[in-house]
């Protein structure tokens, strides 16, 4: 993935979760981020939905719970367009 | 918001239309599923004094699952008395908004199914001879009715949205299933900007005045070019896309907006079209005014504005140029500018009607006051009265409340519980499954589950409650409801057979303690509420505690225990 998609997947997490885009580690999670739950992962999952035209399915959406696994999802988007 | 489903996504695309009409949005949620006990002031309080617009979202098939989802298995009469506790609980809904507030009501309109539960004869000769659609219909007649009523009211008309979106676009069963959000995407920011409308006319945002290009704008082609008779206008193609642009403009100019024309032309070739084309529907006695030069347009646009003694954010212009587009956006930000297509001009008339940027209430004084006066008479009403629609609302849920011990096939549901819940929380103690199976078997410990259901439904286990006993003490080590069992006095009920089982094992004094996080606000006072005292007090956390004895705390009349 390239760095700018990064970014931007960085800067959608930290407007969803209405936190300092700084305090967002490599290891961001929802154990991590105290804003991250139930009703900001629907939040998250819509925004990245807005951002990219896709719809994930049920066990994606689940295993959403880390900006490691956002960006894994959204990779693997992009790779399938790409193909 | 007052909502009986999850709504929160609406938020970004709500706050992104209200910013296009420069306005800043802010949204205080209801709690969820407490639409008739926000309106009466009880829940989160949302419904104050401070509060200058009120968005109603009662989601039918959430609120009746005989009108969402089993209409084809459900009698005629039992149809007739759902549709009965629909109007009820919306006519009762708006009295209670209305008794506390003036303010401005906007009501998410019912949307009939796509796809019927009688399939093809709903329309035609439904079986029971009650029409699905019909019935909705009609719903959204009486509400409509009981809107104008109550005064200052509007209704959302959520099914023209669904006509726009599409019905295999507009829901999102993922979300509904995941977090009874029944929205997609698409239909968030279609009713995010059909909401806005409604915002725009009741903040004075509404638009009052179309200024217009006339090349390859009102006619396709330029007059200084092709000629009079050149220009492409009228019943053949491409001239009857601008003759319906044009129509739709005569519509407006009978809705009372100014028109007026803003062109780079030889005066004379113009009003020359205006006079004498014959296929043109729009004639000079249309346009208010005109600014047909060579001068630029912001200068002209800032002096149409002051001719008509209007501020430029009450105009919206349209021309097909980028150059004009990109100057007048970039000069004039307060001016709405739509850039109509030169090689598409059959998309020029839904640019024109998709904005609504003239959609006015045209409220009368006469309106205005009937909401004043409705209120200030039924706040004279008696307390007495608005308490007993509470008590008989609630009665008529039928809720049935079980507190048990927990079972090791519940562990799984009640360590979830203890993971998720942030809000009614008093303490946040997250444990895990082995850490309750624990609990569960030592005698020191009570750990009992809240099950709830009502006349609709089965919600399974909604509350959680871990009791630490020694002796003729008991500590309240954890106590949790799910957020979709509150605004019934569930927490009181639950609370109060919490106590009775551990004074049932001999204790005597019940402690419990307010741990204080960013989103448990809610429960700062729950036990000072139901008769404990406060007996310390550091940064971190409240002690409270209680002397037992029967019937310390009551348990509201309205529940079937079990």
């Amino acid at each position: 993935m390239n760095e700018s998609t990064e970014m931007k997947l960085k800067v959608l997490l930290a407007r969803v979760m209405r936190v300092d885009i700084a305090t967002i580690s490599a290891d961001a999670s929802t154990g991590t981020i105290a804003t991250w739950d139930s009703l900001s992962h629907m939040k998250l999952v819509l925004a990245l939905e807005e951002e990219f035209d896709v719809a994930f399915d049920e066990s994606q959406i689940e295993h959403m719970t880390s900006f490691a696994k956002v960006i894994e999802l959204v990779d693997q988007l992009q790779t399938k367009d790409f193909l | 918001m007052l909502r009986n489903v999850t709504l929160e996504g609406i938020e970004p695309y709500l706050r992104y239309a209200a910013m296009l009409d420069g306005l800043r949005l802010e949204l205080h949620w209801g709690d969820y599923d407490n639409i008739l006990q926000e309106a009466s002031g009880l829940g989160s309080g949302v419904v104050n004094e401070n509060m200058q617009a009120v968005l109603v979202a009662l989601w039918l098939p959430a609120f009746s699952q005989i009108l969402g989802f089993t209409f084809a298995s459900t009698s005629a009469h039992l149809i007739v008395d759902e549709l009965a506790r629909v109007r009820d609980y919306c006519a009762a809904t708006l009295r209670a908004l209305r008794e506390r507030s003036g303010a401005p009501i906007l009501w998410l309109g019912f949307e009939p199914p796509a796809w019927p539960s009688y399939g093809i004869v709903d329309g035609v000769s439904p079986p029971a001879g009650i029409s699905q659609r019909a019935a909705i219909a009609e719903l959204n007649t009486f509400v409509a009715s009981e809107l104008d009523r109550v005064g200052n009211a509007w209704l959302v008309d959520t099914s023209q949205c669904l006509e726009r979106v599409g019905a295999k676009d507009f829901y999102d069963w993922r979300y509904w299933h995941m977090a009874h959000a029944p929205y997609g995407r698409r239909a968030l920011a279609e009713l995010a900007v059909e909401v806005q409308k409604h915002v725009r006319a009741e903040t004075g945002r509404v638009r009052k005045c179309l200024i217009l290009d006339c090349d390859n704008t009102l006619w396709g082609g330029i007059v200084g070019e092709d000629g009079v008779n050149g220009i492409r206008i009228g019943a053949e193609n491409p001239g009857n896309a601008y003759r319906e642009f044009q129509l739709e403009i005569l519509s407006l100019y009978h809705r009372g907006v100014i028109l007026g024309v803003c062109s780079k032309n030889n005066q004379e070739d113009v009003i020359e079209v205006l006079r004498s084309r014959s296929d043109m529907v729009l004639r000079e006695e249309h346009f208010a005014i005109m600014r047909i030069n060579w001068q630029d347009k912001v200068t002209n646009l800032r002096e149409i504005a002051a001719e008509l003694n209007i501020g430029l954010d009450s105009i919206v212009f349209a021309d097909d140029s980028d150059f004009e587009v990109n100057l007048v956006r970039e000069a004039l930000p307060e001016v709405i500018t739509l850039h109509v297509s030169t090689a598409k001009p059959y998309e020029n008339r839904g640019l024109l009607t998709q904005g609504g940027w003239f959609d006015t209430h045209a409220l009368t004084e006469e309106d205005r006051s009937r909401a004043k006066m409705y209120r200030s008479e039924t706040q004279r009403k008696d307390l007495a009265t608005s308490f007993t629609d509470m008590g008989d609302y609630l009665k008529s849920l039928e809720m049935n409340l079980t507190v048990a011990p927990v079972t090791e096939a519940e562990l799984d549901r009640a360590a979830q519980l203890c993971q998720r819940t942030n809000q009614f929380n008093l303490t946040t103690k997250r444990y895990s499954c082995d850490e309750l199976a624990a609990h569960m078997a030592s005698p020191a410990s009570t750990l009992l589950l809240l099950r709830l259901s009502d006349r609709f439904g089965d919600y399974g286990i909604v509350g959680l409650c871990l009791m630490i006993n020694s002796g003729t003490f008991a500590d309240l080590d954890s106590f949790l409801m799910s957020c979709r069992a509150l605004g019934r006095g569930v927490e009181t009920a639950f609370l109060a057979l919490c106590a009775d089982a551990v004074a049932g094992k001999g204790a005597v004094l019940i402690t419990g303690s307010y741990m204080p996080t960013k989103k448990n606000g809610q429960v700062a006072n729950f036990y000072q509420r139901h008769g404990f005292s406060s007996v310390a007090e550091s940064e971190n956390e409240m002690k409270f505690s209680l002397l037992w004895e029967p019937g310390c705390i009551p348990v509201p009349e309205h529940f079937h225990l079990e």
